[in-house]
C-alpha cells in the first residue's frame, strides 16, 4: 500500500500531540504556526547528505543544522531563508507540500521574531520530528 | 580598646567586633580612607605597591583601627566568609549559598573566585537589614538583588542540575546548546531556553550558577517560575 501525504500529515500530527510544545498562555495560539515551521524544517533536514556534510559523530549534526538555520534567518522573507537554507546544506532545492510555505508567509512577523530568538529550540524539534519520521517510515517522497 | 558594635557602624567595626579583637587607636585625627568615619584614633595608611582599588577609597591617608586590621591581614582576601552580630565564619566554595539563606539579619556576605582581590573594600556600608535588598560583594562586583529573586534563579539552577546540565557551560554560552537541551523534559524545553537567554549575563544570576554546590546543603523550595500550557 502506498502511502499519501495525508498519512504523513496525520502521523506528524499524532507525533506532536504526543510531544508537547511548552508554550505561554500569551503563546499559545501560535502553536499551530509554530507546529508547522517545524514540519517545514524537518523535511529539510531529512533532505540533507548528512554523510557528506558532518563526517564524524551523530552529535554535531544537529549543532550544524542549528548554525546553518540561524545564519539563513537573517533572509527577509521565508522563501528566501529557504533558499539559502537549501544552499548552504548543499541543494539545489527540498519538495515542501505546497501551502506550507505560504501559511508561514502569512505570519512571517511573529514567526520569524520568535524564530530568530530561539532557533536552537526550533531546531531541537525539527530534529527530533525528523528522527521520528525517518524511524517510523512515515515520510513521503514528493 | 574593646571593639563594640551598633547600627550605624560600618563593615569593618561588625567583623573586628564579631572576632572580639583588642585594637590599639593611633594618634592621628581625620577620615578613614576606606569606611569614612571621622574622629580621632586613626592610623597612617601604609597601602602596599601591588593594592589596586586605590578608586574606591576616600582621599585621605588614614586608616581606622578596625579598617587598618582588615587589610593587613590577607584572610580576608583569600576565601569567602559571612559575619553578622558575634558570629564570623570563613566559608568555602560551596557553602556560600547556604549561608545566603541561612544566616539570620543582620548579616555581610562576602564572595570570591580569585582569592585574591580586596572586595570587602567596595563592602564597608553594605551590612543587609532587609531580606528584600541584599548586597552582596563578589571579588569587585557588588551584586544588589532581593532575596525572592535569587530563590528563584536557585530553584531554577535545582531543576538543572537534577537533569545533569552543567551548569558552567551556561554561564559560560548564555543560552543551552542543543545536545544540553535534549535532557529536559519536551514541556520544559522553551521556558528553560527563554529564562537562560533573559538572565543572561545578569550578575545576580551568574553569581548563584558560579556558587552552586556539587551536592545540596540546603533546602530550597518553590515552583519553577513559568506556566506551561
Amino acid at each position: 500500500m502506498e502511502r499519501t501525504l495525508e498519512d504523513e500529515k496525520a502521523n506528524v500530527v499524532n507525533w506532536f500531540a504526543s510531544a508537547p510544545l511548552g508554550l505561554d498562555p500569551k503563546e499559545a495560539p501560535n502553536r499551530e504556526l509554530y507546529q508547522l515551521a517545524i514540519y517545514w524544517l524537518a523535511k529539510v533536514y531529512m533532505r540533507a547528505d548528512w554523510a557528506k556534510i558532518a563526517r564524524s559523530k551523530n552529535v554535531y549534526r544537529d549543532d550544524v543544522f542549528e548554525h546553518r538555520v540561524k545564519a539563513a534567518l537573517s533572509q527577509p522573507n521565508i522563501r528566501r531563508i529557504n533558499d539559502k537554507l537549501c544552499e548552504m546544506l548543499g541543494l539545489q532545492s527540498v519538495a515542501i507540500p505546497s501551502g506550507v510555505l505560504d501559511e508561514l508567509e502569512k505570519n512571517k512577523g511573529t514567526l520569524l521574531r520568535s524564530m530568530r530568538r530561539e532557533a536552537i529550540y526550533f531546531t531541537l524539534k525539527a530534529t527530533e520530528l525528523a528522527g521520528a519520521m525517518f524511524k517510523d517510515k512515515m515520510w513521503v517522497r514528493i | 580598646m574593646k571593639i563594640m558594635y551598633n547600627e550605624s557602624a560600618p563593615l569593618s567595626t561588625l567583623v573586628c567586633s564579631a572576632k572580639g579583637l583588642d585594637l590599639e587607636p593611633g594618634k592621628h585625627e581625620g577620615t578613614c580612607a576606606i569606611c569614612g568615619t571621622k574622629g580621632s584614633g586613626m592610623l597612617h595608611a601604609s597601602t602596599r605597591e601591588t593594592f589596586t582599588a586605590s578608586e574606591f577609597l576616600h582621599d585621605t591617608r588614614l586608616f581606622c583601627p578596625c579598617c587598618n586590621y582588615m587589610y593587613n591581614e590577607n584572610k580576608f582576601r583569600f576565601t569567602g566568609w559571612v559575619v553578622s552580630p558575634g558570629y564570623y565564619k570563613v566559608l568555602k566554595h560551596g557553602e556560600i549559598l547556604n549561608a545566603l539563606f541561612t544566616t539570620p539579619l543582620p548579616f555581610a556576605l562576602y564572595s570570591t573566585t580569585t582569592g585574591k582581590k580586596q572586595g570587602w573594600v567596595r563592602m564597608a556600608h553594605s551590612i543587609n537589614y532587609s531580606r528584600a535588598y541584599l548586597k552582596i560583594g563578589w571579588d569587585m562586583v557588588a551584586i544588589h538583588a532581593s532575596d525572592a529573586t535569587l530563590r528563584q534563579h536557585a530553584v531554577v539552577a535545582k531543576f538543572m542540575q537534577e537533569h545533569e546540565i552543567p551548569l558552567r557551560v551556561v554561564l559560560a554560552a548564555g543560552e543551552l546548546p542543543p545536545n544540553l537541551l535534549k535532557r529536559i523534559p519536551p514541556a520544559d524545553q522553551l521556558p528553560l531556553l527563554k529564562h537562560v537567554q533573559h538572565h543572561a549575563r545578569d550578575l545576580a544570576w551568574e553569581w548563584v550558577l558560579m556558587f552552586w554546590p556539587r551536592e545540596l546543603n540546603f533546602e530550597i523550595k518553590g515552583e519553577l517560575p513559568w506556566n506551561v500550557h
